[in-house]
C-alpha cells in the first residue's frame, strides 16, 4: 500500500510538471498565432499584444499568398526536404554503421577526422569557390549536396547503432548475412526510432535552410521559403528609407509568415512520435 | 585488434602480420564500400576548403585570391588585433560563461522532459505535450524577441504588469545586467527543451524492456527504475552532446545574442561573434574573421579531446 | 521476423529507390546559370547585351514576364537588364568577388563598402568616360561624382539621397486636453514632456504615459535637442571651423539636458532596448506623445488607419524648432556627402567596351526625360498622365509599384513623392522644408586603424552613462581625452579637416 501510494505521486508529479511545461510553451505561441490572425491597429490598441482574438482576420495568410513569392518557395523547400533529407539519410546510415562496428581498422582514425570537420572549416570563401568549381552554383543541388552528411548526426546514428545488442550480430553472421544486408534486414529495422530522430532533425536542417540558399543561389525562383521569410521578418529591422516605396510588413503578416513557414514540421511531427514505442523492435526480434 | 596496431607500426611487417592485416582489411571491404560515399563527401566538401584556414596568417585580399594574398607580419597579426581589442577580456568571459551556463542549466531540463514524457502512461496526454514543447523550436530568435519583449518588457510587459499590480516596481529583464544572461539562457530552455527530448526518447526507446521487467518482478519502484535502468540507458547520448557541446564552448548562440542585446546589457553579453560581426561590417576584414575562428576552434579541441579522454575511462569515448 | 519487420524492410528499400530516383531526376528541377546570352533575332544592328545588377531590394522583384522597365530598355538600349536581389548582399558579393564572378552593376548600400571596394581594385574606373555620362551628371551635379572618389578616381554614381523628412511629432490632441500650447523653446518642451508623463494626457485616470519614446543608440531620439544646441554627428563646419561631434563641447550641453529629462522620468525607461520601428508602435498605442520620425512613418495611409484604429482621437503633428537654437534653427541634420545608394561597375563589366557603352547609356537614360520617367512612374498613359511637368498617376499605376529598384541614380525626390503621395504633400512640404544642419559624413572616409566597432560601443555606453546619470557631466572632457587617446579621434578630425579642405568645403 505504501508504495501504492508512492507510486501515485510520481504520477501526479509528472503529470503537473508536463502540463506546466506543456503550459509555458502554449501562451506565446497563442501569442504568435492570435497577433496573425488580429488586424495591426487592433492589437496595437490591446497594447501590443493579443491573445485571444475578439476579430479574426485571414487578410495577412492572404496578402502571403497572393502578394508573396511565399506559395513557390514552400515549393522549393519541400523539394529540398524531401530530396535532402531522403540523400542524406542514406549517406549517414552507410557511414553509421561500419563505424558504429567496433573491429572496423581505421575506426578512431576516421571518427577523429570526422569529428575535426565539427571544430574547423576552411570559411565562406573557399566553400564558395568550391561549390562554383563543381558547377553546382545557382542550382537546387547547391542547397542539397555541401552539407548532405552532418557529423554531429552521424555521430549520433553512430552511437545509436552501437547500443544495439552485439547478439543480433553474432545470429546474423552465423546466417552468413552480408553486411548490406545486416544494414538492411536487421539494423535499419531495429533502429527505426534513431533512424527517425536523425531523418528529422535533417528534414528540419533543410527545411530551415537560409544562408546557403542565400549564398549559392541567386535565381529568385530557386529561393527556399526562409529567405522569403526572413525577407518579411527583417525588413522593419533595416533603418532605410525604403519605406517610401514599400509597405513594411506589419507584425500581423510576420507572424502569419512564421506560422506558415513553421506549420509543416509541425504537422508532420505527430507521425513521427508513433515511432519512439518503448522497446517495440527488440520485442518484435526476439519474439 | 587493438594489441596489432603498435606491432604494425613499430616492427617491420613480418609476411604473417602483412597477410593477417590484408585478410581482415579484405573482409572488411564492405564496410570500406559503406563509407566511400559518405567519406569521399567529407573531402570533397569539408576537407578541400580547409585550405582557407591560412586566411588567418595572411592579409587576404578579395582581387588577389588567397595563395596570392601576403602573409600578415608578424603572422600572428590578427590574432593579436583581436586580443589587444579594448573588450577583449570581457568578450572572452562573456562567451565563456554564457555557453557554460547554457550547458549547465540547458542540457538537464531536456532530459528531464524526455524522463517525465516517458514515464507519462497517457498516450493522448504524451503525445500532445511532446508536440507542444516541440513547437518553439521553430521559431526564429527574432519572433521569440517579440515574444519575450510581449512579456518582459519593462513598460509594457505581461509579467512587469503582474508584477506592478501588487505594488512591487517593474523589472528590466532584457536590460538588466542582472537579469539578460537568465533570459538568454532561459528563452534558449524554453525554445528547446522539446526539441532536446526528441534524441533522448530515441534513446529509451532503444532500452531493452527486459530489464524493465526484471526489476518490476524485483519489486522496483518506477523512480528506481529511471534511475538504474532509463538514465543508463541514455548515458551514452548525453556523454555525445556533452562532448560535441564542449567543443563549440565559444559559441555562445550568435543570432539570439545579436537580436536581444542593447547597449545597457553589453558587459554582460557581447560576445566574440557579435564583436567580429559588428568589427566585420566596416572592413572587408576576412583574416580577422578567419583568426578569431581558428582560436575559437583550437580552443574547442582541446576541450574534445580532454572530455573523450575523460569520458573513455567510463567507456563512453566518443572514438 | 514478423511482419512488421518486413513492413519495415520494405519501407527502406523505398527510402534507397527515391533518394535514387531523385538523384537520376536532376537535370529536369529549374536551374541553369543564365550566363549565355539569346541569340538576339533583330534586325537592329546592334545585339541585345545581358546585363546583371546585384542590390539589395528587401524582396521587392519584378515580375518574370511582362517588366515593362526591362522590355523598354530592351527596346530603347538593346540591354537585357537582369536585378537580383540579395538579403545578405556583401556576404555575396565578396564570395562572388572572390570567385571573380561579380555582376556586371552592383548598388552598395554603405560608402564604407564601396570605398573598400573600389581601393581594393574590384571596381571599373570611370574616370576618363565621366564624358560620357552628361545627363547623370546633370541630374546629380558634380556632387554624384565627389561622394564617389576614391584616391582621386571616380569608380561609381552616388544616387541621390533621399528628401530628409526627420523632426518631432507630437500628439496635438494630448496638448489640447492638457491646455498646452505647442512648445517653442527647449524649456517649454521639457514642460510639456513633463506635462504628458504626470498629467495623464489620455485622460484615462491611469498614470501609464510617458513623455517621448525613441532610440538611444547615437542619441537618435535625442536629433532634435540636439540641432538646437547646434550639435550633429558627425562633422559639420561651425563658422568655418570643423567640428567633430564627439568633441564638440555643445554635446555636453546636450546630454546635460537629455540627463534632465531621464531625472524628471519623462522618457520611456526602454530607450536603449528600443530598435527599429519600436518606438512608433509604443508611441501609437498611445504610450508616449513625442517621438522622433518621418512622414513616411506617420502619414501614409497605411500607418494612419493603423493609429487611428488604436487611437481614433489621436492627432500627430510635426514640431516646429524651437527659438532658443544656439546656432540657427533646426529640427534635424542632413548629410551634404549623403547618398541612399552606389552604383558601380564590376571590373571586367568595365573593360568590356561593348557592355561599358551600354551601361553609360543606361545610366543617361534613366536619369533624365522619359527614362527618368519610366524608372519613377511606369509607362507615359498606362501608369501616368503627362501633362505639362505635372504628373498624375492613373488606376493602374499601382502595376508600377516596383520600378523605384531600377531608381540607381535616384529621383527628384520632391516631385515624387508629390506624385506619389498626393494626400501627403502637404505634411512632406511642411517636414522637408524645415531647418537642418548640414553635415558632410558622406565624404569623409574612415581611419586605418581604428576598431569603430569598439569606437562606437565605447561612445554608446558612456552617453548611457552621461544620460542617467552613472557618470557626472563634469567629466565629458575626461570622455573626448579617452577617445582621444583609445580611438584617434583628434587624427580623426584633423584626416576630416584635410578632405573637406580638399573638396573646397572648408577654406
Amino acid at each position: 500500500m505504501v508504495r501504492g501510494r508512492s507510486e501515485r505521486w510520481f504520477d501526479v508529479m509528472v503529470y503537473a510538471v508536463l502540463l506546466f511545461a506543456a503550459l509555458v510553451a502554449v501562451v506565446p505561441l497563442m501569442f504568435v498565432v492570435s497577433m496573425s490572425l488580429t488586424p495591426y491597429g487592433e492589437v496595437l490598441r490591446n497594447g501590443g499584444y493579443v491573445f485571444i482574438p475578439n476579430s479574426v482576420t485571414f487578410d495577412a495568410y492572404q496578402y502571403l499568398l497572393e502578394r508573396t513569392k511565399l506559395p513557390r518557395s514552400f515549393g522549393v523547400s519541400a523539394f529540398v526536404t524531401v530530396v535532402g533529407t531522403s540523400l542524406s539519410l542514406m549517406l549517414t546510415m552507410l557511414m553509421a554503421y561500419p563505424l558504429s562496428r567496433r573491429k572496423l581498422k581505421g575506426r578512431s582514425l576516421i571518427l577523429l577526422l570526422i569529428l575535426f570537420t565539427m571544430l574547423f572549416n576552411g570559411g565562406l570563401i573557399p566553400t564558395y569557390l568550391l561549390v562554383q568549381k563543381v558547377g553546382l552554383l545557382n542550382t537546387v543541388w547547391a542547397m542539397l549536396i555541401p552539407n548532405a552528411v552532418s557529423a554531429f548526426n552521424l555521430l549520433i546514428m553512430k552511437s545509436f547503432f552501437e547500443s544495439l545488442p552485439e547478439e543480433i550480430f553474432e545470429a546474423a553472421k552465423i546466417d552468413g548475412a552480408k553486411e548490406w544486408r545486416i544494414l538492411t534486414t536487421i539494423v535499419a529495422p531495429l533502429s527505426v526510432p534513431s533512424l527517425v530522430t536523425i531523418g528529422l532533425f535533417y528534414m528540419v536542417q533543410y527545411w530551415n535552410l537560409y544562408f546557403q540558399a542565400v549564398l549559392y543561389v541567386q535565381d529568385a525562383a530557386l529561393y527556399p521559403l526562409q529567405v522569403v521569410v526572413r525577407n518579411i521578418l527583417m525588413m522593419n529591422q533595416s533603418m532605410d528609407d525604403i519605406n517610401v516605396d514599400v509597405t513594411l510588413p506589419t507584425v500581423t503578416l510576420q507572424m502569419a509568415a512564421v506560422v506558415v513557414a513553421s506549420l509543416p514540421m509541425i504537422m508532420v511531427y505527430p507521425f513521427i512520435q508513433k515511432y519512439f514505442i518503448k522497446g517495440m523492435l527488440i520485442g518484435a526480434i526476439k519474439g | 585488434m587493438a594489441q596489432n596496431l603498435p606491432n604494425a607500426s613499430t616492427t617491420r611487417h613480418s609476411p604473417s602480420v602483412r597477410r593477417r592485416w590484408r585478410k581482415e582489411l579484405g573482409a572488411q571491404w564492405p564496410w570500406y564500400l559503406m563509407l566511400l560515399p559518405g567519406l569521399a563527401f567529407f573531402i570533397v566538401f569539408k576537407y578541400f576548403p580547409m585550405y582557407g584556414v591560412i586566411i588567418a596568417f595572411k592579409d587576404y585580399d578579395l582581387l588577389e585570391g588567397i595563395a596570392a594574398s601576403p602573409w600578415a607580419d608578424p603572422w600572428y597579426k590578427h590574432f593579436e588585433y583581436f586580443y589587444r581589442s579594448t573588450y577583449f577580456s570581457q568578450l572572452l568571459m562573456n562567451t565563456f560563461l554564457i555557453s557554460l551556463y547554457k550547458i549547465v542549466f540547458g542540457m538537464a531540463p531536456d532530459i528531464v522532459m524526455a524522463l517525465l514524457l516517458n514515464e507519462c502512461r497517457k498516450a493522448w496526454f504524451k503525445r500532445s505535450v511532446q508536440t507542444l514543447t516541440y513547437m518553439p523550436h521553430f521559431l526564429s530568435w527574432v519572433i521569440i524577441y517579440g515574444i519575450a519583449l510581449a512579456f518582459l518588457s519593462e513598460t509594457t510587459g505581461i509579467l512587469n504588469r503582474m508584477i506592478q499590480s501588487i505594488g512591487l516596481d517593474a523589472v528590466p529583464f532584457l536590460s538588466s545586467t542582472d537579469w539578460f544572461r537568465s533570459v538568454l539562457v532561459g528563452s534558449e530552455i524554453w525554445k528547446d527543451i522539446g526539441w532536446g527530448a526528441i534524441i533522448y526518447l530515441a534513446a529509451m526507446s532503444a532500452i531493452d524492456p527486459a530489464l524493465y521487467e526484471a526489476a518490476r518482478v524485483d519489486g522496483a519502484s518506477r523512480f528506481r527504475m529511471m534511475r538504474h535502468i532509463t538514465l543508463p540507458g541514455i548515458a551514452h547520448v548525453f556523454v555525445l552532446l556533452l562532448i560535441l557541446r564542449l567543443g563549440h564552448i565559444l559559441d555562445a548562440g550568435f543570432e539570439q545574442v545579436y537580436i536581444m542585446y542593447n547597449i545597457r546589457v553589453y558587459p554582460v553579453a557581447d560576445i566574440i561573434d557579435t564583436w567580429v560581426y559588428r568589427t566585420g561590417l566596416e572592413r572587408l576584414n576576412f583574416s580577422l574573421a578567419a583568426a578569431v575562428g581558428l582560436f575559437k576552434s583550437f580552443i574547442g579541441l582541446w576541450l574534445v579531446l580532454g572530455a573523450n579522454a575523460l569520458a573513455k575511462r567510463w567507456g563512453q569515448g566518443v572514438w | 521476423m514478423t511482419k512488421k519487420l518486413k513492413m519495415l524492410q520494405t519501407a527502406c528499400s523505398i527510402l534507397l529507390a527515391v533518394s535514387l530516383l531523385a538523384a537520376c531526376s536532376g537535370n529536369a528541377t529549374p536551374g541553369g546559370s543564365g550566363s549565355s546570352p539569346p541569340p538576339a533575332a533583330t534586325e537592329k544592328p546592334r545585339e541585345v547585351i545581358d546585363i546583371e545588377m546585384v542590390m539589395n531590394s528587401w524582396g521587392t522583384l519584378p515580375p518574370e514576364t511582362g517588366d515593362f522597365v526591362v522590355n523598354k530598355l530592351k527596346e530603347e538600349l538593346d540591354i537585357n537588364l537582369k536585378i537580383v536581389s540579395e538579403t545578405e548582399l556583401m556576404d555575396k558579393l565578396n564570395v562572388r568577388a572572390a570567385g571573380n564572378n561579380l555582376p556586371d552593376l552592383m548598388m552598395f548600400s554603405s560608402a564604407n563598402d564601396y570605398r573598400d571596394y573600389a581601393s581594393r581594385g574590384l571596381l571599373a574606373d570611370l574616370t576618363p568616360h565621366l564624358g560620357k555620362l552628361a545627363q547623370v551628371k546633370e541630374f546629380l551635379g558634380q556632387g554624384g561624382f565627389d561622394k564617389t572618389t576614391v584616391n582621386g578616381k571616380v569608380y561609381g554614381v552616388a544616387k541621390e539621397p533621399t528628401l530628409r523628412t526627420f523632426s518631432y511629432w507630437i500628439r496635438q490632441d494630448w496638448l489640447n486636453n492638457l491646455g498646452l500650447p505647442m512648445p517653442t523653446t527647449l524649456d517649454e518642451f521639457n514642460d510639456v514632456l513633463v506635462a504628458f508623463t504626470k498629467n495623464d494626457p489620455d485622460g484615462n485616470k491611469k498614470n501609464d504615459t510617458y513623455g517621448m519614446t525613441g532610440i538611444f543608440t547615437g542619441l537618435h531620439a535625442f536629433t532634435p535637442i540636439m540641432t538646437t544646441f547646434g550639435a550633429a554627428p558627425t562633422y559639420q563646419i561651425r563658422n568655418g571651423e570643423i567640428v567633430n561631434f564627439y568633441s564638440d563641447p555643445q554635446l555636453k550641453e546636450v546630454l546635460a539636458y537629455v540627463q534632465k529629462l531621464a531625472d524628471e522620468k519623462v522618457l520611456d525607461p526602454e530607450l536603449a532596448t528600443n530598435s527599429g520601428k519600436m518606438p512608433l508602435d509604443k508611441a501609437f498605442q498611445g504610450m508616449a506623445g513625442v517621438v522622433y520620425t518621418t512622414w513616411a512613418d506617420m502619414v501614409k495611409d497605411d500607418k494612419v488607419k493603423v493609429w487611428k484604429t488604436a487611437n481614433p482621437d489621436a492627432e500627430w503633428v510635426i514640431v516646429p524648432p524651437f527659438k532658443d537654437h544656439a546656432y540657427g534653427e533646426a529640427v534635424d541634420y542632413v548629410d551634404a556627402g549623403g547618398s541612399s545608394g552606389y552604383v558601380a561597375l564590376s571590373k571586367a563589366a568595365g573593360s568590356n567596351e561593348e557592355k561599358l557603352s551600354r551601361i553609360l547609356e543606361l545610366l543617361n537614360y534613366i536619369s533624365h526625360g522619359e527614362g527618368l520617367n519610366l524608372v519613377q512612374f511606369g509607362l507615359e498613359g498606362e501608369h501616368f498622365i503627362l501633362d505639362g511637368d505635372k504628373v498624375t498617376l492613373t488606376e493602374k499605376s499601382g502595376d508600377a509599384g516596383f520600378s523605384w529598384i531600377y531608381q540607381f541614380t535616384g529621383r527628384p525626390e520632391q516631385s515624387y513623392l508629390a506624385a506619389k503621395f498626393p494626400n501627403q504633400v502637404s505634411w512632406i512640404d511642411q517636414a522637408a522644408g524645415l531647418p537642418r544642419l548640414t553635415v558632410y559624413n558622406g565624404f569623409i572616409t574612415q581611419l586605418e586603424g581604428v576598431n569603430y566597432a569598439d569606437r562606437d560601443r565605447f561612445i554608446e555606453e558612456e552617453f548611457l552613462k552621461f544620460v542617467y546619470n552613472k557618470r557626472d557631466i563634469n567629466d565629458f572632457d575626461q570622455f573626448v581625452a579617452s577617445l582621444n587617446s583609445m580611438f584617434m579621434l583628434e587624427q580623426e578630425t584633423e584626416h576630416a579637416k584635410q578632405i573637406l579642405s580638399g573638396l573646397g568645403y572648408l577654406k
